[in-house]
């Protein structure tokens, strides 16, 4: 079921979702990955992104 | 749209003609849909010099789904957030969607800005962390799907409340995986709309679909349906 914006409905939806949520601390890591997701948005900042980067490397093998 | 779009091909068979096509697609829909090109039917319509009824069908497909995420979202996701209307933030994930049908290949990852169309994995894909751009906060495997990421680190990406016009407070970024991107994408613009109250809501979205928010000052809380490795 999805929830509602606002109003008491979802308030006590939200009440019974919250403990089935997963909670952990925010990590900084680097893996090898194919790909990244990310809410890179226009050609001149993706060049200069991870992205981006690892585009370049690929070319270069 | 104003997006680059990467395709990686693991296929040795697929034909570059296919790629072609896909890219021609890509083009059109810019064609039709973009807010920046005054003949686009999107343009037209809202200066008013086209009614829905004399929109073509990609068109008005688009904002009928725009209509029903709209309503499943609460009013987080709508394409008259800022006002005028765009339907840009469903239109790149459908798009995406759409033209990887278009590629015969085993496997194929299509990478709109950051938002992916996954096909014939594994891939294995990082999601770029909120803070210090050359990181990652979690690398998910992934066979097929998609995979979106709602943030405002980025200039040009402002999302804001619907509700109030306001950017959210609290909330760093939100990713959403699942099936369809369009929808995934949906749901991470509205779940991030949503500030802090964002994660409760991505507890009850369909099966399927799995989110992961990042929050102020660093708390990362993922639903049952995210699976980060």
């Amino acid at each position: 079921m999805l929830l509602s914006g606002d109003g008491p409905h979802t308030e006590a939806l939200n009440a019974r979702a919250e403990p089935i949520l997963r909670e952990s601390a925010l990590e900084a890591g680097s893996a090898d990955v194919d790909v990244v997701s990310g809410a890179t948005s226009t050609s001149e900042i993706w060049l200069d992104s991870l992205q981006g980067a690892i585009d370049k490397a690929r070319r270069g093998r | 749209m104003g997006m680059p779009v990467t395709a990686h091909v693991r296929d040795p068979g697929c034909a570059g003609a296919d790629l072609d096509a896909a890219f021609a697609w890509l083009r059109d829909v810019d064609a039709l849909f973009s807010t920046y090109r005054p003949e686009s039917e999107i343009s037209r319509l809202e200066a008013g010099t086209l009614a829905v009824a004399d929109a073509g069908p990609l068109v008005r497909e688009v904002l009928d789904r725009c209509e029903a995420l709209r309503h499943q979202t609460g009013g987080y996701f709508d394409a008259r957030a800022r006002g005028a209307l765009d339907p840009s933030g469903l239109v790149k994930g459908w798009a995406l969607e759409r033209a990887a049908a278009l590629v015969d290949a085993g496997s194929l990852c299509l990478d709109g800005g950051g938002d992916l169309v996954l096909r014939g994995g594994p891939w294995r894909v990082g999601v770029r962390h909120p803070r210090e751009r050359d990181r990652l906060c979690a690398v998910l495997e992934l066979d097929e799907g998609a995979v979106a990421t709602s943030a405002t680190y980025e200039r040009g990406e402002h999302i804001a409340d619907p509700h109030t016009g306001r950017p959210p407070r609290g909330v760093l970024s939100v990713t959403v995986t699942g099936p369809d991107l369009a929808r995934a994408d949906a749901y991470a613009t509205a779940a991030f709309a949503m500030g802090e109250a964002g994660p409760a809501w991505t507890a009850g979205l369909p099966p399927g679909y799995g989110a992961m928010t990042v929050l102020e000052p660093g708390r990362v809380l993922s639903t049952p349906g995210w699976r980060s490795i």
